[in-house]
């Protein structure tokens, strides 16, 4: 009588599935697209973080729909003629039941290296005059291997769910169960999970099964999951490797965002270069990369992405030519990102008094916030009567008046 | 407790070949009654169902009812080794789960070979109104889809009250093969209403080459742009009955 509860309380609607709601969204209005003809994307393509409900969202969807759902892990499609046999058919070919299907292709990234014979290309092919949905999944969908199929695809962002709603789904997991859990016990179990409610249901169930009361002594014990860890030994990997080969290769090793690592090699390079040459040439490579990064922004052209990883791993790595070990130097976390972080109700406020003002005079919000912010801030602080009509005139509300009042 | 014996083992080899055609694992229901399969293919276009009563037998054992999944390509290697004359005995051992395969003529060997986990899931049998009912010998029908796979891998069957036609369209060339009703190769032919659907030709060529070895005449039944109905008579009782999906036409 042992099942695992992520198949025992796998979300049989989409419903009932926490989080991601406008990608599962966008994803749902494109499969129904499908009923009045072709879209212009045959394939969409949902990428994110493991255990965060990729998998669970298109067989709750298909369930919803009445629709059939042929799905294949990667490592049973690994050559041309295997995918061709698989999605090749089911492309093409109407369903015995008279349903209309959806074709899953999952782990995409499973697809590694010499492992992937021509399927990948294959994949694309089939993509190309796929007669009903096509999902793909996997982790990072910026892999450069995927360059030429994502163009086929319409690309869906998975996050990781907030531990709220983590917490939402264990809830209704130990009601199922019967069993009384303490609130922050919940709350802790969602926490340490970081956004994969896949381990945090597993971890529910290894400290809750057979239970009939969970409290929050039961749980505390566990620390937090390290995840931090990987990034610690990815960076050392890219920072002291000596051929450019294996910098780059190391991205591949490890589940990161790529922007992410930029702020981690930006921010930490300065520590571990301790020759100023070496850091000029490493800051260098970075200013490139970081240039490739705005194109791909601008043009979403995300062929580039391999220049922003040449020369963000190997350029920094190649630019260690005089540079004395730095000892034992600790990583530590980007302060830029941690400042955005920090920074980010203000910044929204300053947006939305700068979103009034470009409406009264005729100039765009950043600049408006730029420019009139400092003297608004003046006259708000010294000149009550004065502010008092401005905030009229501008249509400010409460908060943006404390604010401008500081 | 389940065992089941055969005289002659071409019998068990070309039916567990037909199988092997769909799928690479089959779960099979053992009944009192006989053994069954129903099972897709991976791309679930294609389907397969098939019974064997235990009058088939030499010998059928079945205490209650269970089942049973096997790798269906392994099965088959073992069974090649068998030669035409030899009887082929299987039986489950209930205690390792290993299915045990007892081959003896000259001389005798025993395999044995584990069971996977079956699957669970009950195979619907499709719904479909049939238009067009047509019986041909399999060794025409499989002549004319050799024909059609000259030049394409999908072909388009087409009936009216006189004939049935094949019509094939591949990049370069195409190709038309009639079936003449009456004809030694089209035995009969019933037509409610004039019909066409599009199916895969590898499929088609891999099932009836493989099922002609069970049996000389097949039942097709279709309708327009519905799944395809292919019955093979079997020489004994038993039924091996084949369904595959249309292709999804596009303007």
């Amino acid at each position: 009588m042992y099942a695992a509860w992520t198949v025992k309380h796998k979300p049989a609607s989409v419903a009932e599935i926490v989080g991601n709601t406008e990608a599962i969204k966008t994803f749902s209005e494109w499969i129904k697209s499908w009923s009045k003809g072709v879209p212009k994307k045959r394939a969409a393509f949902l990428y994110g973080p493991p255990g965060v409900g990729k998998t669970v969202t298109v067989e709750a969807l298909a369930k919803d729909l009445g629709m059939e759902l042929v799905e294949k892990n990667a490592s049973d499609y690994r050559t041309e003629e295997a995918v061709n046999r698989f999605a090749g058919l089911a492309s093409q070919y109407g369903s015995l039941f008279g349903s209309r299907r959806i074709i899953l292709l999952d782990e995409l990234d499973g697809l590694t290296g010499n492992a992937d014979k021509g399927g990948v290309k294959a994949i694309t092919d089939i993509i190309k005059t796929a007669q009903c949905p096509i999902v793909l999944i996997a982790n990072n969908a910026y892999d450069p291997r995927f360059i030429n199929l994502r163009s086929y695809c319409i690309l869906i962002e998975f996050k990781k769910p907030a531990a709220s709603e983590v917490a939402k789904h264990l809830k209704r997991i130990s009601e199922r169960e019967g069993i009384q859990v303490d609130e922050n016990a919940l709350k802790f179990i969602a926490q340490r999970s970081e956004g994969d409610v896949r381990s945090a249901v597993n971890d529910f169930q290894a400290l809750a099964q057979g239970k009939k009361r969970l409290t929050y002594e039961d749980v505390s014990w566990l620390g937090y999951r390290d995840r931090q860890d990987s990034i610690f030994n990815l960076l050392r990997m890219i920072i002291y490797s000596r051929t450019s080969a294996s910098a780059k290769q190391a991205v591949d090793m490890a589940d990161v965002d790529i922007d992410m690592l930029f702020e981690w090699i930006y921010e930490n390079a300065p520590e571990h270069l301790t020759d100023p040459h070496d850091l000029a040439q490493a800051m260098d490579a970075l200013s490139m990369a970081d240039v490739y990064r705005g194109r791909i922004r601008t043009t979403q052209d995300w062929s580039f992405i391999r220049y922003v990883i040449d020369y963000m791993t190997a350029g920094v790595a190649m630019s260690r030519q005089r540079s004395k070990s730095a000892g034992w130097t600790p990583f530590k976390f980007p302060s830029r990102i941690q400042m955005l972080s920090r920074s980010k109700a203000e910044r929204a406020m300053k947006l939305s008094i700068g979103l009034k003002i470009k409406r009264k005079c005729h100039i765009s919000a950043s600049r408006a916030s730029k420019e009139f912010l400092p003297y608004l801030r003046i006259i708000f602080k010294n000149n009550a009567e004065m502010a008092d009509g401005i905030a009229k005139w501008l249509d400010l509300d409460d908060e943006m008046i404390a604010y401008l009042k500081g | 407790m389940f065992k089941l014996k055969v005289s002659d083992a071409k019998l068990l080899r070309d039916m567990v070949t037909a199988i092997s055609i769909l799928v690479d694992e089959a779960t099979f229901k053992i009944e009192p009654e006989g053994l069954k399969l129903r099972a897709m293919d991976p791309s679930r276009v294609a389907m397969i169902d098939f019974e064997w009563p235990k009058t088939v037998f030499e010998e059928y054992v079945c205490e209650a009812p269970s089942k049973m999944c096997i790798n269906i390509s392994e099965l088959l290697r073992l069974l090649k080794r068998a030669g035409k004359d030899e009887a082929v005995e299987l039986s489950l051992d209930e205690k390792t789960g290993r299915l045990q395969i007892k081959i003896t003529g000259k001389y005798s060997r025993n395999f044995n070979m584990p069971t996977l986990e079956a699957s669970e899931e009950e195979v619907p049998t499709p719904k479909i109104t049939f238009n067009v009912k047509a019986k041909a010998t399999t060794q025409g029908l499989s002549q004319a889809i050799e024909d059609a796979q000259l030049v394409s891998d999908h072909v388009r069957i087409e009936a009216d009250t006189e004939k049935l036609v094949l019509n094939a369209t591949g990049d370069l060339m195409g190709a038309t093969i009639t079936l003449q009703k009456g004809s030694d190769a089209l035995l009969d032919l019933e037509v409610k209403e004039n019909s066409k659907a599009t199916f895969s030709l590898s499929y088609l060529a891999e099932i009836i080459k493989a099922a002609s070895a069970t049996s000389d005449i097949a039942t097709l039944e279709f309708s327009t742009d519905m799944p395809i109905k292919i019955d093979f008579q079997q020489t004994k009782e038993g039924k091996l009955t084949f369904f595959l999906a249309p292709r999804i036409e596009s303007e």
